[in-house]
C-alpha cells in the first residue's frame, strides 16, 4: 500500500541504478511483482520481514512482466540485500532459431505423462515421478529445449493430439497460442534457475511464477524451499482472468463454431493451479495468513501437516499517539488505503461516495495510494468522480504518510473485491480508526474476531462493518451508521485497539519466521 | 518565368528536337542534339505541370518534379497528355470514396429498447438463476451456468449477476463481478468520451447528437440494471439533463421523446404523458408507445384506458414478456 | 499482490500469412499473358503487312525488335515486379493504401532511370546503321514496356479485369491500328504504331490506378528502403524471366543458328517461329489455369486461413487443407489435360496449318517439341503461382533457379549436338523445374498445418 518510514521512504525514480550483485547469500527471496518495484502490502511485508533479520543476508530475484510496467527502486534497499537481480518474463525474447526438427521421443513421453499430473494430480499420483523427471530435463542440456516445443514435427504431434483429445473449444489458433504464452515463461524460469547464486534457502512469497522458480531451484540445489502466500496466487489469478476480455472470443465464423473462451481460461486456471501443486509439492513450510486460507491451501493440494498460518503484524506502538491526536468528534472522513488498481474496486468506493454525499455532504473520501500502477484505471477513477460530481468530495491524496493521515480520518474503507490480511485495516485500528470491508480475505476476522477456541477473538468485540462487494448504497449506509453514531463509533474504534494489540503485533510474527528461517539455514542438503 | 512562356518555350524546343531527329542526314551528332532538345523542353515542361496537378499531389516537390521530368524525356511530343489525362481521369473518376471523417450516427433509443428484452425467453434468466442456486458450492457446473448469462441480454442477466455477488462461492462472486464491471467499464467509458466531446468546439447538430447519445447511454445504466438506489437516481437526472439539453439545442425526433418519455415515468413524473404523445407526433409508430401508454394509465388508475390501449397493440407485435398482459387487460387469447 | 499482467491480447498474432499473398500471386499469370498478346499482336502486324511494307526484311526487322524490346525489358524489370509487387500487397494488407500512387510512381521513377540508360546507351553506341527515329523509338519504346510491365503487376491487385481487358484491347488496338497506318514509313512506321499502343496502355492503366487510390504524395521511395522488398522474390522474378529466354537469346547468337537483323540484334529464324506460333496453343490451359486459381483454389485458399485465423477447429482446418490439395491437384491435372489436349490437336494440325500460313515443313518436329515445353511453362506457372500463395518463397527461388540454370544448360547443350536436339532443351528445363516444384510443393501441401503454425 504505502510505505511508510519504517517500510521505506520514497525513493526518487532510479532507473540505472547500480543493483548489488554477491556470491552467495543465506535466504534466496523469489518475489513477483512485488517488493522492491511495487509498492503493496505485500512489499511492505517482504521489507520488513528483511529488515527484521539485519543478521541474515538475502538475495532477491525479482520477476515482473515488462520493464517498462515498472519505475525504478520503490524502497530503499536494505544493506543486508546483498544481491538483486531482475527477469521480466512477458518481455519479447528473441525465440530460438528457427528449423525443423524432429524431437526426442522419450521427453515427449515424459512431458505427457507429466501433463497427465497436472491434470488430474489426484488421479495421477503414480506420475508425479515423471513431473520430476520432466523438471530435470529442463535445464540446460537437458533432452528438452524450447525449440523442440516451438518447432519439432514431435512438439505439433503432441499439440494437435491433446488439441483433440482435451480441448473442448473449436477454435485451434487460440489453444495453439494460448498453449505457447502459457509455456513461453517457463522456459524463461528454467534459464534463469541455471544462473541464480546459490544460497542456503529458498523464501518464496507466492506460488506462480516465483513459486516454480523455487521449486526448479529446490530441485537442482536441496535447499529447503519456504513459501509464504499472502493472497491465493491462483485465486488472484483467476480475478485477472475473469476479467480480461483479452481471452479471444469468435462467433459464428463457421457454421456454429464459435469460441466462448472459457476453455482457455480454464486452461489458465489449471495451469496456475499446476504451478501452485508443483510449489506445495516441494516446499516447506506452507504459510498462510489466516485460517481460512490455510484451508484453501490444503484444499488446493498442500500437504496439511506442512501448512500454518501467521498474521501479519505492525508496530502498534508508532501509531498509537494518533489516537489522541484525534479530537472529540468523528472527523466526516472516509480513507480508502490502497494503490489504485481495479482489485482494490476503487469505483466501488466512488459510487458510494455519491450516496454519502447525499446524506451527508460536509463528508469527505480520501484516496490515498500511487496510481502509477495502472494508469488507465486511475484514469478511469477520475473520469468516474467527475461523472458523479464528485469532484468536491473525492480527493485523490496519492502516497502519504500515515501518520500524518489516519488522525483526521473517520472511518477506513476497504471495497477490494480480493484482499489477504490488509495492512491498512491494521494500521487504522492501530490509530483507533474502524474500519468498513467487503468481505474478503481476513477482514471478518479483522473486524468481528477469529473464531478461536478460547472464544478470545469474538470477545474484544466488533470493530467495524462488512458489506458485500460492489455493493456502493451498502457500503455508504455502513460507513454512515458509524460516523453519525459517536457512541457506536467509539465501542468500535475500542474494539479495533484492543484486537491489533493483542493479536497482530509485529513481535508475534518476527518471532514465528526467526523459527522458520532457523530451522532452514540449519537443514542438511538433500 | 511564367507557365505560359515556359509551355511556348518547352513546345519550341520539342519542335526542334523533332526536326533533330527526322533529318534526313541521321548522324549520331543528330541523335545527341535530339536528346539534349528534347530533354530541356521535359524540365522546362515539367513545372508547368507540376504546377497543374493537384495539390496532394505535389509533394515531395522535387521527386514529383524529377519523375515529370523523365516521364516526359522518355515520351517525347505526346507524352505530357497521357500524364496529363491520366491524372486528369483520377480527379474527375475517383473510385476510392473521398474521406470526410465523418461517419453516420443514428440514435434510435426505442429501437434499441424495445427489440432487447422482445428477444428474451422470459424464463431463461430464471433457469439459470435457480440452477445457479441449486448447484452445490464448488461445483465447476455454476461457472458454466453463469458463463450462459452472457447469451442474455443484460437487462435480464445483471439481476441474477447481483444476486451472484453475494455467492458463497468466490468464483462465482468474482466471476458475476467481472461480468458487471465489464459492462459498467464499456457504458462509463463511452459516458465520457461523450462529455469529453461535448467540451470541445463543436457545431450545434454535433452537440445535439452528442446530448441525444449521452441521454441514451445514462438510459442504459439504469435500465440494464447497472445503477442502484442513488446511483440510479442521479444516473436518470443526468439523462433527463441530456434530453433537454438537446432538446434545446433544437432536436425534435421521436426516439429523443419517446426516450424522455420513459425517464419520466420510470421517475414517476406525470410529464411522461406528454412526451410520449410528443413521440407519437414525431412519428413513433403507435403500437411501440402503447404499452408505456398502457402502464400510465395503470398507475394513474384509470383502468378502462389500460384495456383500451392494450387491445389496441396489434397482436404480431406483441413481445413474449408482453404477451400474457395483452391477454389479460384486452381480452385477447394469450398464443404463445 | 501486484501480478503480472497478462499480454496475451497480442496472442493472435497470426496476420503473417493471409489473403494478401493472393494479388502477386497473380502477377505471374497476368504478366505473362500480356507479352503473348504482344506476340500475336506483332505477328498479325507483321502478316498483315507483308505485302505493303517492301522488301519484308522493313518487317522482320520490327519484329525482332519489338521482340527484343519485350524480352529485355522484362528480364531487365522481373526483379522489381515480384518484389515491388508484393511490397504494395504488403502495404495494402497494412491499410496503407495512400502510399500505393507514391511507391508504384517511385517505382516507375526508378525503372525509367534505370532501363532508360540501359536503352540509350544501346541507341548511342550498338545501332551505327539504324535511323535517329529508329533510335529514339528503342528508347522510348524500351521504357515504356518497362513501365507496363510494372503497372500491369499493379492493376492485378486491383481485381479491376475488366478495365483490364478494356485497356488491353485499347492498347493494341491502337498498337496494331497505329502500326498498319504507318505501315508506308517501314520499320520505323510499324515500330512508331507499336509503341504508341503501348504508351497509350500505361497511360489507361496509370489513370486506373491513380483513381482507384487515395494518396498523399505523388512520388515515394519506401519500396527501395532496406528490408522493404524480399530479397528472394527480386531473385525469383528476374530468374524466372531469364529462364523464359535464356534458350532464345542462346539460339538467337548461336552463329549456325541465327541471322543479322539490325545492329547488334539478330534472330532464328528456324526456331523463333516455331516457338512463337507455340506459345498461341497455351491459350486454353492458361484460361483453364487462372479459372481454377481464380475460383476453386483461391476460396479454398481463403477457406483454409480463415478456418486458422479466426478459431476453426482442427478438424475442419485439416479438411479445408484437404480441399486446398485437391484443388492444387486437380487445378494442376486440368492444365495437363487441355494441354495433352491441345498437342494432340497441333500434331493433327500442325502441318496442314504450317503450309496454309506458308510455311515449311522443317520446323514441324521442332514446333511438337515447343507445343509440350510451352504446355509445361504453364504448369510451372501453375506451380510457381501455388507456392506464392502459400508464401514459400525458398522454394519458388529454387524453382525457377533450376528452370535458369537448366534451360542455359541443356539449351547450350542442344546446340551442341544438333539440329534434331533443338528445342530439348528448353523443355527438358521446363520439365526438370516442374517436376522438381511438383514434388516440393507436394511436401509443403502434406506439412501444410505443421509449417503454418510452427514454422512461420
Amino acid at each position: 500500500m504505502k510505505p511508510t518510514e519504517d517500510r521505506g521512504a520514497r525513493l526518487p525514480e532510479s532507473r540505472g541504478v547500480k543493483l548489488p550483485r554477491a556470491e552467495r547469500a543465506d535466504i534466496g527471496l523469489l518475489l513477483e511483482g512485488t517488493f522492491p518495484y511495487v509498492y503493496g502490502g505485500v512489499s511492505s511485508w517482504v521489507y520488513q520481514i528483511i529488515r527484521a533479520f539485519p543478521e541474515l543476508t538475502f538475495a532477491i530475484a525479482f520477476l515482473g512482466s515488462r520493464a517498462e510496467d515498472y519505475g525504478g527502486l520503490k524502497y530503499e534497499l536494505p544493506p543486508n540485500v546483498v544481491h538483486l537481480e531482475t527477469h521480466f518474463l512477458h518481455e519479447k525474447q528473441p525465440p530460438p532459431v528457427l528449423h525443423a526438427r524432429d524431437g526426442d521421443a522419450q521427453a515427449f513421453a515424459t512431458i505427457e505423462r507429466a501433463h497427465r499430473y497436472f491434470r488430474t494430480p489426484h488421479a495421477h499420483r503414480a506420475d508425479i515421478a515423471q513431473v520430476g523427471e520432466l523438471l530435470g530435463e529442463l535445464s540446460a542440456g537437458g533432452r528438452l529445449s524450447e525449440s523442440d516445443q516451438l518447432y519439432s514435427r514431435r512438439g505439433w504431434r503432441f499439440i494437435t493430439e491433446s488439441y483433440r483429445a482435451f480441448c473442448s473449444d473449436p477454435s485451434f489458433v487460440d489453444y495453439f497460442w494460448t498453449v505457447r504464452t502459457m509455456h513461453a515463461p517457463i522456459w524463461r524460469l528454467t534459464r534463469i534457475a541455471d544462473t541464480f547464486i546459490p544460497v542456503r534457502a529458498y523464501h518464496s512469497v507466492s506460488t506462480g511464477y516465483a513459486g516454480f522458480l523455487g521449486t526448479l531451484l529446490r530441485r537442482r540445489s536441496g535447499r529447503p524451499l519456504i513459501l509464504s502466500e499472502h493472497g491465493i496466487y491462483t485465486k488472484e489469478r483467476k480475478i485477472d482472468l475473469f476479467q480480461a476480455q483479452w481471452i479471444a472470443e469468435h462467433h459464428g465464423a463457421f457454421g456454429g463454431e464459435a469460441s466462448d473462451g472459457s476453455y482457455f481460461r480454464q486452461m489458465w486456471i489449471r495451469f496456475f493451479e499446476a504451478l501452485g501443486q508443483l510449489c506445495y509439492d516441494a516446499a516447506d513450510p506452507i504459510v498462510a495468513l489466516f485460517e481460512a486460507n490455510r484451508q484453501r491451501q490444503i484444499a488446493d493440494g498442500a500437504a496439511a501437516e506442512r501448512t500454518r498460518s501467521i498474521p501479519n503484524g505492525i508496530d502498534v506502538a508508532r501509531y498509537a499517539p494518533l489516537r489522541a491526536r484525534r479530537g472529540q468528534a468523528v472527523p466526516p472522513v472516509l480513507c480508502l488505503i490502497g494503490r489504485v488498481v481495479p482489485i482494490k474496486d476503487i469505483k466501488t468506493f466512488i459510487r458510494a461516495m455519491r450516496v454519502v454525499a447525499n446524506r451527508m455532504p460536509q463528508a469527505q473520501g480520501w484516496i490515498v495510494g500511487p496510481e502509477d500502477e495502472d494508469a488507465a484505471y486511475g484514469a478511469e477513477c477520475r473520469s468516474l468522480v467527475q461523472g458523479l460530481d464528485l469532484g468536491g468530495q473525492v480527493r485523490f491524496l496519492g502516497f502519504r504518510q500515515m501518520q500524518d493521515i489516519l488522525h483526521q480520518v473517520g472511518v477506513v474503507v476497504l471495497s477490494s473485491i480480493s484482499e489477504a490480511l490488509p495492512l491498512a485495516v491494521l494500521e487504522g485500528f492501530a490509530a483507533g480508526v474502524p474500519a468498513v470491508c467487503t468481505d474478503v480475505g481476513s477482514c471478518r476476522e479483522l473486524v468481528y474476531g477469529a473464531e478461536r477456541a478460547d472464544g478470545a477473538g469474538r470477545a474484544l468485540g466488533v470493530a467495524g462493518r462488512i458489506v458485500g462487494i460492489a455493493d456502493p448504497q451498502a457500503l455508504a449506509a455502513a460507513a454512515l451508521e458509524l460516523l453519525n453514531d459517536s457512541a457506536q463509533w467509539q465501542a468500535a474504534s475500542a474494539a479495533a485497539i484492543r484486537r491489533v494489540e493483542r493479536f497482530y503485533t509485529q513481535q508475534r510474527m518476527v518471532a514465528a519466521y526467526r523459527d522458520i528461517y532457523q530451522a532452514a539455514l540449519a537443514a542438511n542438503g538433500d | 518565368m511564367g507557365n505560359g512562356k515556359l509551355l511556348f518555350a518547352a513546345a519550341g524546343f520539342e519542335s526542334a528536337a523533332l526536326y533533330a531527329l527526322i533529318r534526313q542526314d541521321g548522324s549520331l551528332g543528330w541523335f545527341v542534339a535530339f536528346l539534349a532538345l528534347n530533354g530541356l523542353a521535359s524540365v522546362l515542361l515539367a513545372l508547368p505541370i507540376y504546377a497543374a496537378l493537384p495539390p496532394h499531389y505535389r509533394v515531395p516537390r522535387l521527386p514529383v518534379l524529377a519523375f515529370i521530368a523523365v516521364f516526359l524525356f522518355f515520351t517525347p511530343v505526346l507524352g505530357w497528355l497521357g500524364l496529363l489525362i491520366a491524372v486528369m481521369v483520377s480527379r474527375l473518376w475517383p473510385a476510392h470514396r473521398p474521406d470526410t471523417g465523418f461517419g453516420q450516427i443514428a440514435l434510435d433509443a426505442g429501437e434499441r429498447l424495445d427489440r432487447r428484452p422482445g428477444s428474451v425467453h422470459p424464463v431463461r434468466e430464471a433457469a439459470i438463476a435457480a440452477r445457479l442456486r441449486e448447484l452445490p458450492p464448488g461445483s465447476g457446473q455454476r461457472l458454466t451456468a453463469l458463463h450462459a448469462l452472457r447469451a442474455l441480454p443484460s437487462r435480464a442477466a445483471n439481476p441474477v449477476l447481483r444476486e451472484m455477488l453475494g455467492d458463497p462461492q468466490e468464483d462465482v462472486r468474482l466471476l458475476a463481478y467481472g461480468m458487471i464491471d465489464e459492462q459498467e467499464k464499456r457504458l462509463n467509458a463511452a459516458i465520457q468520451r461523450e462529455r469529453q466531446l461535448q467540451r470541445t468546439e463543436r457545431l450545434p447538430a454535433e452537440r445535439r447528437d452528442g446530448m441525444a447519445r449521452l441521454a441514451a447511454l445514462y438510459w442504459e445504466l439504469v435500465y440494464n440494471g447497472l445503477a442502484q438506489g442513488d446511483l440510479r437516481e442521479h444516473a436518470l437526472t443526468q439523462a433527463l439533463r441530456s434530453v433537454e439539453a438537446a432538446q434545446t439545442l433544437g432536436a425534435d425526433d421521436a426516439g429523443l421523446w419517446f426516450l424522455k418519455g420513459r425517464l419520466l415515468q420510470v421517475r414517476g413524473a406525470p410529464a411522461a404523458q406528454d412526451a410520449f404523445n410528443r413521440a407519437l407526433a414525431c412519428g413513433m409508430p403507435r403500437s411501440r408507445v402503447l404499452p408505456y401508454l398502457a402502464e400510465l394509465a395503470f398507475d394513474a388508475r384509470r383502468f378502462g384506458e389500460v384495456h383500451d390501449l392494450l387491445a389496441e397493440v396489434p397482436p404480431q407485435q406483441v413481445t413474449p414478456r408482453l404477451r400474457p398482459i395483452v391477454a389479460f387487460w384486452s381480452g385477447r387469447e394469450a398464443t404463445a | 499482490m501486484a501480478g503480472i499482467g497478462f499480454e496475451l491480447r497480442k496472442l493472435l498474432r497470426t496476420q503473417t500469412y493471409s489473403g494478401l499473398l493472393r494479388a502477386y500471386a497473380y502477377a505471374g499469370i497476368i504478366s505473362s499473358g500480356p507479352w503473348v498478346l504482344s506476340i500475336i499482336g506483332i505477328q498479325v502486324v507483321g502478316v498483315l503487312s507483308l505485302s505493303v511494307v517492301v522488301p519484308d526484311v522493313l518487317i522482320t526487322r520490327f519484329q525482332v525488335t519489338v521482340t527484343y524490346l519485350i524480352a529485355c525489358s522484362l528480364i531487365a524489370t522481373g526483379a522489381l515486379q515480384l518484389g515491388f509487387t508484393r511490397y504494395l500487397a504488403d502495404q495494402l494488407f497494412l491499410g496503407n493504401e495512400r502510399r500505393v500512387v507514391p511507391n508504384l510512381n517511385g517505382s516507375l521513377l526508378v525503372t525509367m532511370l534505370g532501363s532508360g540508360a540501359l536503352a540509350l546507351a544501346a541507341a548511342l553506341l550498338v545501332f551505327p546503321e539504324a535511323s535517329n527515329l529508329y533510335r529514339a523509338l528503342l528508347v522510348c519504346g524500351f521504357v515504356v514496356l518497362s513501365c507496363v510491365w510494372i503497372v500491369t503487376i499493379m492493376l492485378s491487385g486491383l481485381k479491376q479485369y475488366k478495365a483490364i481487358v478494356v485497356i488491353y484491347a485499347l492498347g493494341y488496338g491502337v498498337a496494331v491500328g497505329g502500326a498498319l497506318a504507318l505501315r508506308p514509313l517501314g520499320t520505323e512506321g510499324l515500330l512508331l504504331g507499336f509503341v504508341g499502343g503501348q504508351f497509350v496502355l500505361l497511360a489507361a492503366m496509370l489513370a486506373l490506378v491513380y483513381r482507384s487510390y487515395p494518396a498523399d504524395g505523388f512520388v515515394a521511395f519506401d519500396f527501395a528502403q532496406r528490408g522493404a522488398m524480399y530479397p528472394s522474390l527480386l531473385l525469383i522474378g528476374l530468374l524466372y524471366n531469364v529462364g523464359v529466354w535464356a534458350d532464345k537469346l542462346l539460339f538467337w547468337y548461336f552463329p549456325s543458328t541465327s541471322e543479322a537483323i539490325i545492329g547488334p540484334l539478330r534472330a532464328s529464324p528456324i526456331y523463333d517461329t516455331p516457338i512463337f506460333l507455340a506459345y498461341l496453343a497455351i491459350i486454353p490451359g492458361m484460361a483453364v489455369f487462372l479459372v481454377r486459381m481464380e475460383t476453386d483454389f483461391a476460396e479454398y485458399y481463403q477457406r483454409f486461413y480463415d478456418a486458422v485465423r479466426s478459431g476453426g477447429s482442427l478438424g475442419h482446418i485439416e479438411r479445408m487443407r484437404d480441399e486446398l490439395v485437391f484443388t492444387v491437384r486437380q487445378g494442376l491435372f486440368e492444365i495437363i489435360k487441355i494441354q495433352t489436349l491441345a498437342v494432340l490437336v497441333v500434331f493433327e494440325t500442325a502441318a496442314v496449318v504450317l503450309r496454309w500460313l506458308g510455311i515449311s515443313d522443317i520446323y514441324l518436329p521442332l514446333l511438337f517439341v515447343d507445343v509440350v515445353a510451352v504446355g509445361l511453362q504453364v504448369l510451372l506457372l501453375g506451380v510457381l503461382n501455388v507456392l506464392f500463395y502459400l508464401d514459400k518463397r525458398a522454394v519458388a527461388l529454387e524453382v525457377t533457379a533450376i528452370f535458369a540454370g537448366c534451360n542455359l544448360l541443356f539449351t547450350a547443350a542442344s546446340l551442341a549436338l544438333g539440329a534434331s536436339w533443338y528445342g530439348y532443351g528448353f523443355a527438358l528445363a521446363l520439365l526438370a523445374a516442374v517436376v522438381w516444384g511438383a514434388w516440393r510443393l507436394n511436401g509443403k501441401l502434406n506439412a501444410l498445418e505443421y509449417e503454418t503454425f510452427m514454422l512461420q
